[in-house]
């Protein structure tokens, strides 16, 4: 019995010692990156890798190559990133950021640090061309090292939204840049040849044809499944579309032209992610007397500066045609911009032609009135802007008013809108994902704004209320009011939230996670179809 | 000779000039670049600091010095949108078009020779006819349709050549953007060869040989092509620069990553220095590719002298 308890005693230690010596002998070691993932992209901008030299287009190559401060899941949700958490002091004057410890950078440059913060924001702080440095020179008074891992932004004036603007709609913009590194080689390398702390590194780059990258086997956030990705410059949408049919590219975000025709296709997925854009028309020439382009007699002398006529326009239009017709389901019909919270428990606006020319006639229009319609997309990514704009124009012409359909470019409805010469024009206006409500409301509702869409002395006195409001409840009741304005001013006329599509070859990969900031893809957690399961701290 | 390639040489100056004048003041017509490279929300500050930076705050008289000294410096200024010199852009991406350009010489060549002469000794018959035919679509498709169309048959359905994308030195990845961009000029080539073949055909020289009892196959590829192929041969230096400049369509369409491209990004971008740089050098090798297919004809054709009698 004895020498029988002797051998299962020595057969459990042989087992033991055989599990604790397989990570040593490699049976159980970690994953590593495997095979080459092709996504095709429409444009990559100026091909470059310094934020503050660059323009936000080129985020889908930074996100691979850098990290950032925080990142957010589909639903918008905050997750740490190269910032553990931040912390407003109780004054609202210093916005406070905790760094994560010992994540290094590439190629042996050190270890990302409080000092690389400082010198980011203060790089873009400078920048003319990236969309973060509008935040910093409005609200930063200074940037403090606090210690290695801390470092502070002391703020000209409470600026509750500022950690939103600066690390998180626009987290793309915003990548934590090598001070090391950049001041060792100088601009014109670090563009070009990147060391940033993310999961990729820059490889390969063939301008204008693609970029080749190569995983890191350990990182911090999350170790890719491939260990190469190319992004390839295809600006042509039909031959996206043939690319991921053939095989050459994997994935690929496409627009509402070629959904019928992949969703056919039995190894192509194409799904609705989330982000994506609200489009939504402005009334032209509601300047008012605190704009300096405001002219007497010129502005708001429109039929629409009367909110009933406001109200009319819109309800003469049926948003559910528009997303069946034109997007093919992959939208949805919007009561305000989704920028303003609660949107979502809104009523949706009505599709009403019969009360629209009461309404009409009420405002003292009963045989309608001359306007025009610019036809035009904004966005070179949605073309499909310009013809919803045709198509509201008839809207608008079966409640009575006489339209014109003015076909534009883009820069001619920069031009006019900016200069103050919208006044007679209802033109097209979208804005993409943002965590605070304030960057869209100067851009397009406050005196002096450079994409000016309406403005009123109402809507300003509430926007002030709700901007130096430090507590958070008197905050949020505050936004309630600016949202409640919105919609029941009929501000503008909300169109549709159109989500983005992006398709691929679930043979090859599978679905991966989603977030609303725009161009910060995930590419770097896209699973091969039979899954290798490499390292991940936390799934967005 | 000399003195006549001295005098086009100065001529072709005067015409650049000309044409940089007329390229500047069109681009500053189309918009102001700062709507497109700065961001939304980018305060007056912030327009005047980069109209500033970049120049665009000074006269147009002064800004067009700018823009001829540059050229004549030989760095051609900075891309507004690239930022980046714009010779080193139009270079880098220069040799992607070329290769395009070439490889379409070499389509137009390979179709429109031997049909354009089968046309021509085929005459009013169904060789003729089809020749013909393949002539009139070549010249009525247009070429992003074609392009689609080609894509859609050889790479989607039949699966032979990819897609898009630039292979480098994989001839696969060439065949069909050499077509798409090939195929009208090669409807033009292919009519130029057959009139200029059916010419020589009713030359004296032409029946002499065949009364000497020539066979039928020496008189057409070796005496009556050879002569032929003059203006062929000239208007082929002509069709190259056009398929350099005519390749827009094409290298979009194909994702090749060429000069073509370049100047429509530049465009979108209304990135004035690069769109001038890209017209100025398709201008100057306009200019310099007449020029020589000019002087080859004298080589080619004896007749033809350019001395001042």
């Amino acid at each position: 019995m004895k020498a029988q308890s002797k051998v299962i005693m020595g057969l459990i230690m042989s087992i033991v010692l055989l599990l604790m010596a397989l990570p040593l002998l490699g049976v159980c070691a970690e994953p590593k990156p495997e095979g080459t993932l092709n996504v095709a992209v429409a444009s990559i901008s100026q091909e470059g890798f310094l934020a503050d030299l660059g323009d936000i287009d080129q985020g889908v190559a930074w996100v691979l190559v850098y990290d950032y401060p925080l990142y957010s899941n589909q639903k918008g949700d905050i997750l740490p990133g190269l910032a553990e958490r931040y912390e407003y002091s109780k004054d609202g004057l210093t916005l406070t950021l905790f760094l994560r410890k010992g994540v290094p950078w590439q190629e042996g440059w050190g270890e990302v640090t409080a000092d690389d913060f400082k010198y980011t924001y203060d790089r873009l702080g400078r920048s003319l061309s990236s969309v973060l440095a509008s935040p910093l020179r409005a609200s930063v008074k200074s940037i403090e090292v606090v210690n290695r891992y801390t470092v502070a932004f002391h703020l000209k004036q409470p600026a509750p939204e500022l950690w939103g603007n600066l690390f998180g709609w626009v987290t793309s913009s915003g990548p934590i840049m090598c001070k090391k590194y950049i001041e060792a080689v100088g601009d014109d390398k670090a563009k070009s040849k990147p060391i940033g702390s993310g999961p990729y590194r820059l490889v390969e780059h063939k301008p204008g044809n693609y970029m080749k990258f190569e995983a890191s086997d350990k990182h911090w956030r999350v170790v890719p499944e491939f260990k190469y990705l190319f992004l390839r410059i295809v600006p042509e949408e039909s031959t996206r579309a043939a690319m991921l049919k053939t095989g050459e590219i994997d994935i690929a975000p496409i627009s509402v032209q070629s959904i019928g025709d992949l969703r056919n296709h039995p190894e192509i997925t194409v799904k609705e992610r989330s982000g994506g854009y609200m489009l939504f028309a402005c009334f032209g020439g509601m300047f008012t007397p605190a704009d300096n382009r405001f002219k007497e007699g010129v502005h708001r002398k429109d039929p629409w500066a009367d909110r009933r006529v406001r109200e009319a326009m819109s309800m003469a239009i049926d948003r559910q045609a528009i997303v069946k017709s034109v997007y093919k389901g992959a939208a949805k019909p919007m009561p305000i911009c989704w920028t303003l919270e609660g949107y979502e428990k809104l009523k949706p606006i009505p599709y009403d032609p019969g009360k629209a020319k009461r309404l009409l006639a009420e405002a003292g229009y009963p045989k309608g009135f001359s306007m025009k319609v610019a036809a035009v997309s904004i966005w070179d990514a949605a073309l499909e802007m310009g013809q919803v704009m045709e198509i509201i124009a008839t809207y608008f012409q079966d409640i009575g008013l006489k339209v014109q359909i003015v076909p534009m470019d883009k820069l001619e409805l920069l031009a006019m809108s900016r200069s103050g010469k919208s006044n007679g024009f209802v033109f097209p206006f979208h804005e993409g994902y943002k965590f605070s409500y304030s960057g869209y409301h100067y851009q397009r509702f406050a005196p002096g704004g450079t994409s000016p869409c309406f403005q009123s002395d109402e809507l300003t006195a509430l926007i002030n209320k709700y901007e130096t409001e430090l507590n958070l409840q008197k905050r949020a009741d505050s936004l309630g009011k600016v949202r409640d304005y919105h919609y029941n001013e009929s501000v503008t006329i909300p169109l549709v939230l159109a989500s983005p599509l992006w398709a691929w070859r679930h043979k090859q990969v599978r679905e991966w996670p989603e977030t609303p900031v725009p161009r910060n893809h995930y590419l770097e957690y896209v699973r091969h179809a039979q899954p290798l399961n490499t390292w991940r701290a936390y799934t967005p | 000779m000399t003195r006549y390639v001295a005098v086009r040489l100065l001529q072709g100056v005067i015409t650049l000039l000309v044409a940089s004048v007329i390229i500047f003041g069109l681009t500053r017509l189309t918009g102001n670049p700062l709507d497109v490279i700065l961001p939304d929300d980018a305060s007056q500050e912030t327009f005047k600091a980069m109209a500033e930076h970049l120049g665009l705050d000074r006269s147009l008289p002064e800004q067009y010095m700018m823009f001829l000294k540059s050229i004549l410096a030989g760095d051609w200024g900075n891309s507004i949108s690239f930022q980046q010199p714009v010779k080193d852009l139009i270079l880098s991406r220069f040799p992607a078009t070329l290769k395009l350009a070439a490889a379409a010489v070499v389509v137009s060549f390979f179709i429109a020779l031997p049909v354009g002469v089968l046309a021509a000794v085929k005459r009013n018959k169904w060789q003729d006819m089809v020749a013909k035919g393949f002539a009139i679509l070549g010249q009525s498709i247009p070429t992003f349709w074609l392009g689609i169309v080609l894509i859609q048959a050889f790479a989607v359905e039949l699966g032979w050549l990819p897609a898009g994308g630039y292979g480098g030195s994989k001839i696969s990845h060439w065949i069909l953007p050499a077509v798409t961009l090939g195929y009208h000029s090669t409807a033009g080539l292919l009519r130029l060869t057959r009139s200029a073949m059916l010419d020589t055909l009713n030359t004296d020289f032409v029946r002499l040989a065949r009364i000497k009892g020539v066979s039928e196959r020496l008189v057409i590829w070796r005496h009556a092509l050879k002569n032929a192929l003059i203006p062929v041969v000239t208007f082929s230096g002509v069709l190259f620069v056009h398929f350099l400049m005519g390749s827009v369509v094409t290298e979009t369409i194909f994702a090749w990553p060429g000069v073509g491209r370049l100047s429509y990004q530049a465009i979108r971008k209304r990135d004035f220095p690069l769109i001038q740089g890209v017209v100025i050098l398709f201008v100057g090798l306009y200019i310099l590719f007449n020029l020589i297919v000019d002087i080859c004809y004298c080589y080619l054709d004896p007749r033809i002298k350019y001395e001042k009698k």
